[in-house]
């Protein structure tokens, strides 16, 4: 085995920090993108000497996304728990707002980009701490027409899907956020749709 | 369900952001070798969300979401309390 593949104690840390992140994000709502960036900011270089370069962080944590999106969303998908619909109509208009909010990462000064990052999860904890506890059995937070999947198992989901107008806001919003500070779009976009 | 589809599109607004991100340090000359460390916190991540998937049934969503909560709301005034 070569010596450059072994991991070193940076790696290590990084490694745990990462699988705690998502087991925790995994039992909630929530993607734990910003525990894994403030981590990467302020208590990695303590722990190992090592600084990353500016947006550095920002980078690892949306990499850092790719395999657990992707692996729970390929879950979503053999269960047949996805909405083919919303995602080809949704598609487009969210990768033209994350690319946007990209390039604006490069473009803000690094005290204003902190800022607008701990503005934004600020908000998604006020947002949630009055979001009900248990959306499934509660009204939805927008009006919208209800839809239905069926899933493989023969189990059959109602859910309201909001407006055309009020989804699209949202999820080219929370794209946004998601490219200017990897963070985003699950948090904006989760109130859009309540399962049933 | 929702979960499901808002992740789906939050994966390909990671893709998006991620591809430019690298393109715009790439343009600006900053080497990406610490993208390396993206290897390590990729594999935690994919086995976190295994374990987290396995186990989710069996804790409360409520008491776990209200945890997340207050470590966000920690990090996110610790942050503002840096920058200002």
């Amino acid at each position: 085995m070569c010596e450059s593949c072994l991991p070193t104690f940076p790696h290590l840390i990084l490694f745990l920090a990462s699988l705690l992140f998502a087991i925790i994000a995994s039992l909630n709502r929530f993607s734990s993108a910003p525990l894994l960036c403030a981590f990467l900011i302020f208590i990695f270089p303590v722990l190992t000497d090592i600084i990353l370069p500016n947006r550095m962080p920002i980078l690892i944590t949306l990499l850092t996304e790719i395999p657990s999106f992707g692996y729970v969303s390929w879950i979503f998908f053999r269960l047949r728990l996805l909405d083919g619909e919303l995602i080809r109509r949704f598609a487009v208009p969210v990768m033209l707002a994350a690319s946007f909010g990209a390039l604006v990462a490069y473009v803000l000064p690094t005290p204003l980009l902190l800022f607008s990052w701990a503005i934004l999860l600020l908000g998604v904890v006020v947002a949630w701490w009055y979001a009900p506890a248990d959306p499934d059995k509660s009204p939805p937070m927008f009006e919208g027409l209800a839809k239905q999947v069926r899933t493989r198992d023969g189990v059959t989901y109602t859910y309201v899907c909001t407006r055309r107008e009020i989804g699209l806001l949202l999820g080219i919003l929370g794209a946004f956020f998601t490219g200017l500070t990897s963070f985003g779009l699950g948090e904006v976009e989760a109130v859009n749709w309540v399962t049933r | 369900m929702a979960v499901g589809t808002s992740l789906t599109l939050a994966l390909l607004a990671v893709l998006t952001a991620s591809i430019l991100h690298m393109t715009l340090f790439v343009l600006a000359g900053i080497t990406l070798a610490p993208l390396r460390f993206s290897v390590w916190s990729g594999l935690g991540a994919l086995a976190g969300a295994a374990v987290g998937m396995r186990v989710r049934h069996f804790v409360p969503q409520g008491h776990a979401s209200k945890i997340v909560l207050g470590l966000f709301l920690l990090v996110g005034l610790g942050v503002l309390s840096q920058v200002l």
